[in-house]
């Protein structure tokens, strides 16, 4: 990069995901994640294609992440960039997913035989070892330890954060008539050690229900085949770039 | 008192108002350019309607960065007057100086007519020579005069006395079909916290003498030189 | 740096403007139009070459005066060049 340059762009292609593809940027600290339309689920033995899901869900996470900045909750966000991509702070992903339920749903219900839909007195965080070949094990703060995953320092830092986020965002799908059941974050470290919230937060990886009607507005519509699902991604992105 | 006629390009009601405050009311009047610093001196500074820079990107939004504005913005805050008809109006809400935006018409055309206005208050430094529920006839003629504000901005407006004037109909009636462009609550004109700060669509300034078809323009206008009761 | 702004109506407030765009496009033929809102699209180009840094900058020019707060909704984009 000369001093002389302004611009920023893609450069090469450094991992396609299941439903994003990351790239290098001529900005050594800034990465370029572009949201494809494919999903996928029950560890990829579902896949298929979610129509204009990409845009969708680049415009409903940037559309949160540019709030949560704005009131003081670190993301890894700094622009939306055209229809599909999200110009990011690099990191070092913690390969640790961080699940916070609020409703009891998923795996919860089936793991512990407690019903669907059921509020939870307190927020529950859950976490997973980020592995696609394991299927994403569920993980205790002492396997963490043991494995070197991340530090005690970083994950009562992660803990503390989770659940800050968990109460912004449960005010602010409040806010647009949604109930916030559970989802999954993702931490990432940077340069210089910082830890900031990164990946997205979508309905790929929230389950969120209509306050009035009950209806699911997440990607559980792929999973059960409920029909109607980019409808309900439309839905969400309508109603998150028209909150307060 | 002493007048300030701020003229911003575009402005074109500048003329009318520097003959009702000269003229009508027989007070010292001068123009002051928009690129101008310096508003010592003058009593009430007036904002007057017109088309300030093209009405580009919305009404008002421009002439607010010209460098006068700082000083008028001073100037209120000194507790000094100022009034903003039409155009000026728009512009002292994007300046910040009143709550809430101007915007376009409901019916989409641009109106130009005598309304009947309902005095809302007399608690202030253009309406204080008249009686509160007073009907008077002014004209107005604005693309984008439709008042809005948040239920907060409202609420606080009506709870403070601040809503100056009201379209309504010849008895009195604030009704929708009074109202010309589906402004909020009817609402014509409105005051500033520290009640020396006003705006209104309606221009007082063209009805200041028979030959201009009416008078009641005077009312508003006299009221500025009479002391507060 | 080159940005893209978009400035939108915020969802309670009347558009008569759409209003009268979405009648005229009522008498086109096979298309059923139930809503128009109309907004704004602006084009800045930027000599900052920081985009955090440019994205301070171009959220307070939609805040001061690209868009008015008390009835629209802004969105920026970078436009990768
Ligand atoms: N700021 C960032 N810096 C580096 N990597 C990031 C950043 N934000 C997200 N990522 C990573 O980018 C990838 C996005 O791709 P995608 O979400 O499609 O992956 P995936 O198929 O879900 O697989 P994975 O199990 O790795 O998440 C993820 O691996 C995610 O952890
Ligand atoms: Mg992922």
């Amino acid at each position: 990069m000369s001093d002389t340059d302004i611009t920023v762009r893609k450069t090469e292609k450094l991992y396609e995901g299941k439903a994003k593809i990351l790239y290098a940027t001529n900005r050594p600290d800034l990465l370029i994640q572009h949201f494809k339309d494919d999903a996928t689920a029950f560890n990829g033995q579902k896949k298929g294609v979610i129509a204009h899901k990409g845009a969708l869900n680049n415009a409903i996470s940037s559309g949160i992440f540019e709030r949560m900045e704005k009131e003081g909750i670190h993301t890894h966000f700094v622009a939306r960039m055209g229809e599909r991509d999200m110009l990011v702070r690099k990191v070092a992903i913690i390969p640790i997913e961080v699940v916070v339920r609020n409703i009891v749903a998923g795996s919860l219900a089936k793991r512990l035989g407690k019903p669907t839909g059921m509020n939870l007195s307190t927020p529950v965080l859950e976490f997973y070892y980020k592995d696609d070949k394991l299927g994403d094990p569920m993980i205790n703060d002492y396997h963490i330890r043991a494995f070197g995953l991340a530090t005690d320092e970083e994950m009562a830092h992660i803990s503390g954060e989770a659940l800050r986020i968990n109460q912004w965002l449960i005010n602010f799908f409040d806010s647009v008539g949604v109930q916030l059941v559970d989802y999954k974050l993702e931490f990432g470290r940077t340069e210089e050690g910082t830890v900031l919230l990164a990946d997205e937060i979508s309905p790929d990886g929230c389950r969120l229900w209509d306050k009035q009607s009950g209806e699911i507005m997440d990607k559980d519509r792929f999973r059960q085949d409920l029909g109607r699902i980019t409808e309900a991604y439309e839905e969400m992105a309508r109603r998150v770039s028209g909150a307060r | 008192m002493k007048f300030a006629v701020i003229e911003f390009p575009g402005s074109n009601c500048d003329h009318d108002f520097y003959h009702a405050a000269k003229h009508a009311l027989g007070c010292e009047t001068r123009f002051v350019w928009h690129q101008e610093r310096d508003l010592s001196g003058f009593d009430v500074v007036i904002l007057p309607g017109g088309f300030s820079f093209g009405d580009y990107l919305r009404a008002g939004a421009i002439a607010r960065f010209s460098p006068i504005m700082a000083e008028v913005a001073r100037h209120a805050k000194r507790g000094g007057y100022v009034l903003g008809v039409c155009n000026g109006f728009q512009i002292l809400t994007e300046a910040g100086l009143l709550p809430g935006a101007l915007t376009l018409n409901h019916g989409r055309k641009f109106i130009c007519a005598d309304m009947r206005l309902r005095v809302e208050t007399a608690n202030s430094f253009v309406t204080r020579g008249l009686e509160k529920g007073r009907v008077i006839t002014v004209p107005i003629a604005h693309m984008e005069g439709r008042y809005i504000a948040d239920e907060g901005t409202l609420r606080r407006l009506n709870g403070d006395d601040r809503v100056l004037l009201r379209y309504c109909d010849g008895q009195g009636a604030v009704t929708d079909q009074a109202n010309p462009n589906g402004a909020a609550e009817n609402i014509a004109g409105i005051l500033s916290e520290g009640r020396n700060v006003a705006g209104m669509m309606p221009h007082p300034e063209r009805v200041v003498e028979k030959a201009l078809g009416g008078e009641d323009g005077l009312l508003i206008l006299n009221s500025i030189l009479s002391r507060a009761a | 740096m080159k940005a893209h702004v978009i400035v939108t109506l915020k969802p309670g407030i009347l558009d008569p403007q759409g209003e009268a765009v979405r009648q005229a496009l009522a008498t086109l033929d096979g298309v059923e139009v139930e809503r128009v809102r109309v907004g704004k699209y602006i084009e800045v180009e930027l000599g900052e070459a920081d985009p955090s840094g440019a994205m301070t900058a171009l959220r307070a020019m939609c805040d001061k005066l690209l868009a008015n707060p008390v009835m629209e909704d802004y969105r920026i984009e970078l436009v990768e060049g």
